[in-house]
Parts: C-alpha cells; sequence; structure tokens
C-alpha cells in the first residue's frame, strides 16, 4: 500500500536530493579553494598593499587554477535553467562593468568624479552578478 | 509554451520535486516548465516525452503549428 511517505520518498526524490548534496559539496569546495588562495596572498603580505612577488604569481596561479575548475564543476551540477539564470546574470554583470567602467572613466576625464577605482568596479560588478542572478533564481 | 506537465504529474502522484529528480532538473525548473517561464530544450524535452511515454507534441503545444 502506498502512502503519502512513500510518494514524497521517490526515486526521484532521493535523485534530486544527491543531485543538492552534489551542489552544495562542489559550493563548499569552491570556497574552501578560495580561501586557500586568500591564505597565499595574506603570507606574502609585506604591508598593506604589497605583496612579495613570489606570492603575487602564486595567488595569480593559484586564481588561474581554482576559478576555471570552481566555474566547470559547479556548473556541472547546475540544471538548465539555473544554467541559463547564470548566463543571464553574467551578461548583465558585464553591461555593468562595461557602462560602468567607461561612464566614470567619461566623467573623471571631465573632472566630475575621482579617476577609477578597479577595486571599486570589480566589487560592485561581482555584487551586482550576484543579486542578479539571486533574483533570477526567485523568478524575478 | 504551454504543456500538459502539471496534469501528467499529478496523474501519477508526484511532488514537483519527485518529477525533477526523474528528469534531472530542479524543482524550481519543473515550476518554471509547468507555468510556462522556461521552455525546456529539446534534450529536456525528449527526456520529459519519454518518462511519461508520450511523443512531445502529446506534453508540448506547438503554439506556431498554423503557422
Amino acid at each position: 500500500m502506498m502512502n503519502s511517505r512513500m510518494i514524497e520518498e521517490g526515486e526521484g526524490v532521493r535523485a534530486a536530493r544527491a543531485r543538492c548534496r552534489s551542489h552544495w559539496r562542489t559550493a563548499m569546495l569552491s570556497i574552501l579553494a578560495a580561501v586557500g588562495v586568500a591564505l597565499i596572498m595574506l603570507l606574502g603580505k609585506t604591508g598593506p598593499g604589497h605583496l612579495q612577488p613570489i606570492y603575487a604569481i602564486a595567488t595569480v596561479a593559484a586564481m588561474a587554477i581554482v576559478l576555471p575548475l570552481a566555474i566547470y564543476f559547479n556548473n556541472r551540477t547546475k540544471d538548465e535553467l539555473d544554467r541559463l539564470n547564470a548566463l543571464k546574470a553574467n551578461s548583465f554583470g558585464f553591461y555593468v562593468a562595461v557602462l560602468g567602467g567607461w561612464s566614470w572613466l567619461v566623467l573623471a576625464n571631465g573632472g566630475l568624479v575621482p579617476p577609477p577605482n578597479m577595486l571599486a568596479l570589480v566589487l560592485a560588478t561581482s555584487l551586482l552578478t550576484m543579486a542578479r542572478y539571486l533574483m533570477l533564481k526567485m523568478g524575478r | 509554451m504551454k504543456n500538459r506537465l502539471r496534469v501528467l504529474r499529478a496523474e501519477r502522484g508526484w511532488s514537483q520535486l519527485e518529477l525533477g529528480g526523474r528528469i534531472g532538473v530542479s524543482r524550481q525548473a519543473v515550476n518554471a516548465i509547468e507555468t510556462g517561464k522556461h521552455d525546456p530544450s529539446l534534450p529536456l524535452a525528449f527526456r520529459i516525452a519519454r518518462l511519461f511515454d508520450l511523443r512531445i507534441e502529446e506534453v508540448f503545444d506547438d503554439e506556431f503549428k498554423d503557422d
């Protein structure tokens, strides 16, 4: 006899939960890898805004390996709707970076604002891209 | 795109999570397809049709049929 618990715990639900676990595992590994990259950078710090050259190279090399791998494995755990949302959010981020960067530069050339700050632009682009992705995930 | 996914799912007593697990997508994706907010890719549409033992056009409405 089939009860509601059996319907709820069917093979599809088990597969969905396994997918979800795999997604979170990948996300946690990506976060750990990012922490590792940050630690390499912190180890080589000699002062505010200064890094020993070897640590600067090691940080960039670690990022160049970790970032594509994290994107690749995260994409593997996403379904097509989630991949589409990520693509839309990335396009939005691209427009923010291009439009924001050029506008800031032109306004700075006109003496209206301070010169562009790369870190501020990268942070704003990253945050707005993530915000757009979360909005799309919530169906907005 | 209109489709009969919600009806077919209900006939089997499956939740959106259950159906999602069987076709390899999230519950949110099933909901988006059912409400017509997301048109599935051709491979996913085939997977759905195969799961219900139907042809694609028996699950999804061809809205450009008369064009």
